[in-house]
């Protein structure tokens, strides 16, 4: 169907075959071009001292000094520290347990149990951290439920929000329990989508379930994994600002200050856009780099990329 | 113009003559909200009246020049009356009328949601596509868009159009607006001066212990060790916001001596932690706290909502606090217990001196803004749009909606919200009242005291209760110095170091006893590496520089 | 089939089915305690004795919520907003996802390339608000839909869905003489419904919930969606004590009435969008 042009006389019999794609990609590729990419010019801002009144294009250049300050602070590489920890740790964690999910509750023949769990394990989506933080302190304080069963079971309290390990694990636990859902549902589909006749030969040939779920669900889902992956490393350096600092206190602040809340601290809530911009740009590269990688890595392990 | 003198005197008259017969004699039995009937007098020729108002007639007149477009900022908080917007509603009509009429200008308003207005005003004021008036509370928003060329020089319009401003709202343009000598804005003069914080005492809890209230520090120490010995409950109880200093402030500011306006100045609410004197206030609380009088983990409960439960339920001896936080729960506790009072103001922070003092609210409230993108015209007129509701005899109207009614000691009253919602007016009418709330009765204690008694929903607190809050809220006020200028070190790291403060603030109360010293001065140094010395030096400099 | 009834799958059915009730019901929690909040009275709330069942039971705050001035007329608008801007955002991720899924497409990856990066890639709030405002989309309802009419990650996953159908599909479509547009449209699409359904729903939910393009590019309240309007009554009942206006209490409970109402058009679509699901297990037959 679409062989590349192998000799220059072919290009006219691949623009034959294939000039409908094309045409399909337009729309889409001129949108992305100005909706996304043109506003990108804005960064420059990154090298100016942005002035309100004089907007983007006018303000003065003020080459890196953005960036000397972010890299001169230690705060700066403190957040960075933490976002990398707090992030891996939502890969590590985070990660597998929908695609564990999803494969189990695949698994499920009740119908019943399957479409209520994945609705409702979807809900948690439609909380914000405002009110998932404020749960959290309820649940997980010195005061709150949890210490109050320990204590009820004459075991001690533990400090789940002002020891910085522990606060960690809490910050972990409450993203599977806010996103496993998001994620659960992509899985869900791309299994739904998948060949259901190869998993009954399976079961004809004798296979065990774990060899089954080994050789033939995984794979079949393998795509939508290594695609999620692959977008999830790039955004190892990314972090939202609600989670880290509604769950955050002064406690655990070692562990919980990052970058989106240094650029909030430093930067935006001085209206210094410019600032923000930069740290921004930064995280964007960082980004861009991770995910051609982790790209480039998972191609050379034999699995496709996205790219 | 004519009939809107007729219209501020006719108000006028009854204002005085509704006032006259509640200060009066109380007696003469119109204690019903019947008041409310001559309230719809702007039709209504009173001729007879005509003297008292006729200066503002005249000058009307000359006032209406062209016509004009005019794009106004309004918050939207999602409670317009059904079939109206924020835009247009029985207010914005009554408005746009008036002030077509008198100046010839067409208003027209534009939605900027309340909770995310400063970033809203931010982006259009960046895409210069911002309306002609727009406000915030944020003095940095302010200065930087003054700094940065971003509004409309004020100087010449509001010395020509600005006299009811002048007038009406002196007290909250002293100087905050006036850069290198320009004005950039006028300021929104507040109504009720009020304490930032409130301390509040269980006064059941101290008849118990047989203790009298305290009225030093050190009595507050022997009644938050008697608490704890009698097993009350938390002694002190504190939250862990980690964006407001109201739950120290007022007690380190006991431990600071501000001999001079300098000090003030450079010590204001923000930098109180790291004044001189205060570690001895941090040193204090990290003992009580060491000695379990204050919420063990206070810093984990950054909603405040274990705090707030504490009061409600009451599990707490003493909390200080923004001022009427403590309400909500005191009236929950108070139906629970089916005692009054239980908790009550109480101010027992001394200063060195013996004396006492308490931090309130400036008297100006937003910056009112025109952009530097606004045509001379526009600004003119803009300026006319907030003088004239300046004016409190306009203001009441717009605060209250022309249909007000003033209750027997003479304080207006809205009408109710399905009456509001019936004619057409929108649910916040504050909102739209951007200049003026400065109204006769707002400042005159013992008449809000009496008012707060009859509003209240449930009979929570009595009218001596309330009085009591006014009482003690106001002993030793004190206004801290401000000036229209932030040095530039504050512009970059204010906000990092405000945060910071309260962090440095809660570490050195939790910390181990032993650990004290090592910890201030950890915490201290990083203060100073942030930027907190050159923010310092900043307001130093400033204070000189203008004397 | 014997296996599938045999005792050892009867104790795999019930473990993983006891398994799901547990994990469902930690996860039900915290929606619980907002349901709980959202019937209870205001002394209870502020007594801190709610947690997951509702105390001093009560609909006020539905009332109050329901009653806020704006709500009706935005929540038809932002039904009628959702359907359009879903409709509009399927269409253009479709049309990309298609031709990129095509292994061997010049230029394919480089596309893809442009596609990936944007997710890295932000201009940032200003930029983006001057681009709008260049297209004179600003207190348009286009300003809503255009926008954010394409998700790269979306569009990434639907890419990976129409990898995954057969290409002896393709094949015969081919010889049956299909152009690439009858192709999609009557081999592909109906394979990736699953997929649709579900990029359906995350656009869905993204416009539904989506609130800072509203604040940004929109100036006149009857275009503020649901979310904006609840947002904002919920502020205006807990107006701070800045402005000088005494306190609400109820603030908790209408904040959670809101937050339940906002849920429920999702709610009621979902079972519809799982229907897609079950559909998608026909591949499996199409091809066997």
């Amino acid at each position: 169907m679409n062989k590349k042009p192998k000799k220059p006389g072919s290009v006219a019999l691949y623009l034959k075959n294939n000039w409908q794609l094309y045409l399909m990609l337009i729309v889409p590729v001129v949108y992305m071009i100005l909706f996304r990419y043109k506003p990108m010019l804005g960064v420059v801002v990154a090298f100016k001292k942005f002035n309100v009144f004089k907007g983007i294009w006018d303000s003065p250049w003020i080459g890196l000094t953005h960036f000397k300050e972010a890299f001169t602070s230690r705060d700066f590489w403190n957040a960075l520290k933490n976002t990398l920890i707090l992030n891996l740790g939502d890969l590590v964690i985070g990660f597998p347990i929908p695609i564990f999910l999803a494969i189990f509750l695949n698994e499920l023949r009740g119908e019943r149990i399957r479409k209520t769990t994945q609705t409702l394990l979807y809900l948690p989506n439609f909380l914000s951290w405002v009110i998932i933080s404020g749960i959290v302190t309820q649940l997980f304080s010195n005061s709150g439920l949890v210490n109050n069963l320990f204590n009820a079971f004459g075991a001690a309290s533990v400090p789940f929000l002002s020891n910085t390990f522990i606060w960690r694990f809490v910050y972990w636990f409450m993203g599977v329990w806010q996103g496993a859902g998001y994620s659960l549902i992509v899985y869900l589909a791309a299994l739904m989508a998948t060949d259901a006749s190869l998993g009954e030969a399976a079961y004809i040939d004798g296979a065990t379930r774990l060899q089954r779920i080994w050789h033939v669900t995984l794979p079949q889902i393998s795509t939508t994994v290594t695609t999620l992956l692959i977008m999830q490393v790039g955004k190892l350096v990314n972090i939202s600002f609600d989670r880290p600092y509604l769950m955050g206190n002064t406690l655990v602040n070692d562990a919980s200050s990052v970058i989106s809340t240094y650029v909030y601290s430093v930067g935006l809530a001085a209206g210094r856009f410019d600032f923000a911009t930069a740290v921004g740009l930064f995280q964007s590269i960082v980004g861009v780099v991770l995910v051609l990688s982790a790209n480039a890595v998972i191609k050379k392990m034999g699995q496709e990329g996205i790219m | 113009m004519k009939r809107k003198g007729l219209l501020k005197q006719a108000v006028a008259i009854l204002l005085a003559t509704v006032m006259a017969a509640a200060t009066g004699c109380g007696s003469s039995g119109s204690s019903s909200s019947s008041s409310s009937a001559p309230a719809d007098s702007s039709s209504s020729s009173s001729e007879s009246a005509a003297p008292a108002a006729d200066g503002g007639a005249e000058a009307a007149a000359d006032l209406k020049g062209d016509e004009v477009d005019l794009r106004v900022m309004v918050w939207d908080r999602g409670n317009a009356a059904p079939g109206t917007t924020t835009e247009e509603n029985t207010m914005t009509k009554w408005i746009q009328d008036q002030v077509k009429e008198l100046f010839n200008i067409n208003v027209s308003y534009v939605s900027v949601p309340r909770s995310e207005s400063d970033d809203k005003v931010n982006i259009m004021m960046s895409g210069g596509s911002a309306p002609d008036i727009i406000f915030t509370y944020d003095q940095s928003l302010f200065y930087n868009y003054a700094s940065s060329g971003a509004l409309k020089d004020l100087t010449d319009i509001y010395a020509q159009y600005g006299g009811n401003i002048a007038n009406y709202c002196a007290e909250a343009q002293e100087g905050i607006a006036d850069l290198d000598g320009k004005k950039y804005a006028v300021m929104k003069q507040r109504g009720t001066a009020s304490a930032r914080h409130t301390a509040y005492i269980r006064q059941d809890w101290l008849d118990q212990l047989n203790m009298e209230m305290p009225t030093t520090k050190e009595e507050l120490g022997e009644y938050l060790y008697a608490v704890k010995d009698a097993g009350l409950g938390i002694p002190w109880a504190m939250s862990g916001r980690g964006d407001t200093e109201k739950g120290y402030l007022n007690f380190l500011g006991s431990y600071v001596d501000l001999p001079d306006e300098r000090t003030a100045y450079i010590y204001n609410e923000a930098y109180m932690a790291v004044a001189p004197g205060s570690k001895d206030g941090l040193k204090q609380l990290n003992t009580w706290y060491n000695d379990g009088l204050i919420t063990q983990d206070f810093p984990t409960d950054t909603d405040e909502s274990i705090m707030l439960a504490d009061i409600a339920n009451g599990n707490t001896g003493f909390v200080l606090v923004d001022s009427t936080q403590a309400w909500g729960g005191t009236e929950v506790l108070n139906g629970t217990l089916g005692i009054q009072p239980t908790f009550v103001p109480c101010m027992p922070f001394e200063l060195p001196d013996g004396s006492y003092r308490t931090p309130f609210e400036y008297r100006y409230a937003m910056f009112v803004m025109i952009p530097e993108t606004t045509s001379d015209e526009k600004a003119v007129a803009a300026m006319k749009y907030l003088n004239w509701m300046a004016d409190p005899a306009v203001a009441v109207q717009i605060r209250y909606s022309p249909e007000l009614t003033y209750n027997e000691l003479g304080v207006a009253v809205e009408p109710n919200e399905e009456e509001k919602n019936e004619k057409g007016y929108p649910g916040t009418l504050d909102d739209l009242c951007i200049m003026n709330l400065n109204f006769d009765w707002v400042n005159d204690y013992d008449t809000m005291a009496k008012a707060n008694a009859m509003e209240q929903s449930t009979d929570w607190a009595t009218e001596e209760w309330y009085k009591s809050y006014y009482d003690v809220s106001q002993t030793g006020k004190f206004i801290f110095p401000s000036y229209a200028f932030i040095p530039e070190a504050e512009a970059t790291y204010g906000v990092d170091i405000k945060t910071r403060m309260i962090q440095f603030v809660y570490t050195c109360i939790c910390a181990p006893a032993d650990q004290f010293e090592s910890t201030y001065e950890k915490g201290y140094q990083e203060l100073v590496n942030a930027g907190l010395q050159d923010i310092l030096d900043g307001r130093a400099e400033y204070y000189d520089s203008i004397q | 089939m014997s296996v599938l009834n045999s005792k050892g799958e009867k104790r795999f059915q019930l473990f993983w089915t006891i398994f799901f009730i547990v994990v469902t019901c930690i996860a039900m929690v915290p929606i619980l305690r907002v349901l709980s909040v959202s019937f209870s009275g205001k002394n209870a709330i502020l007594a801190g004795k709610v947690f997951i069942l509702p105390v001093d039971f009560t609909t006020e705050a539905y009332v109050k919520a329901l009653k806020s001035g704006s709500f009706v007329n935005a929540f038809w608008y932002s039904i009628f907003l959702m359907l359009g801007s879903t409709a509009v955002s399927l269409l253009m991720t479709v049309l990309a996802a298609y031709p990129l899924s095509k292994k061997n497409l010049i230029g394919g990856s480089f596309v893809m390339m442009l596609f990936v990066l944007t997710m890295y890639l932000s201009p940032g709030v200003i930029p983006e608000y001057l681009n709008v405002r260049d297209f004179k989309l600003i207190d348009t309802v286009w300003a809503l839909v255009i926008p954010g009419a394409l998700s790269a990650y979306n569009m990434i996953i639907m890419c990976n869905a129409f990898k995954g159908i057969d290409s002896a599909l393709y094949e015969a479509a081919k010889i049956d003489g299909c152009s690439e547009f009858r192709t999609l449209i009557s081999v592909a699409l109906p394979l990736v419904y699953p997929t649709i359904a579900t990029l359906g729903l995350f656009y869905a939910v993204g416009r539904w919930n989506g609130i800072s393009d509203v604040l940004y590019y929109i100036n006149t309240s009857k275009y503020f969606t649901v979310q904006m309007v609840l947002k904002q009554f919920v502020e205006s009942v807990n107006v701070s004590i800045e402005e000088g206006l005494t306190t609400n209490l109820v603030a908790d409970n209408i904040k959670a009435a809101s937050i339940v109402i906002s849920m429920l058009p999702m709610l009621i679509v979902y079972p519809f969008v799982q229907k897609f699901f079950t559909k998608g297990i026909m591949v499996g037959a199409v091809k066997g």
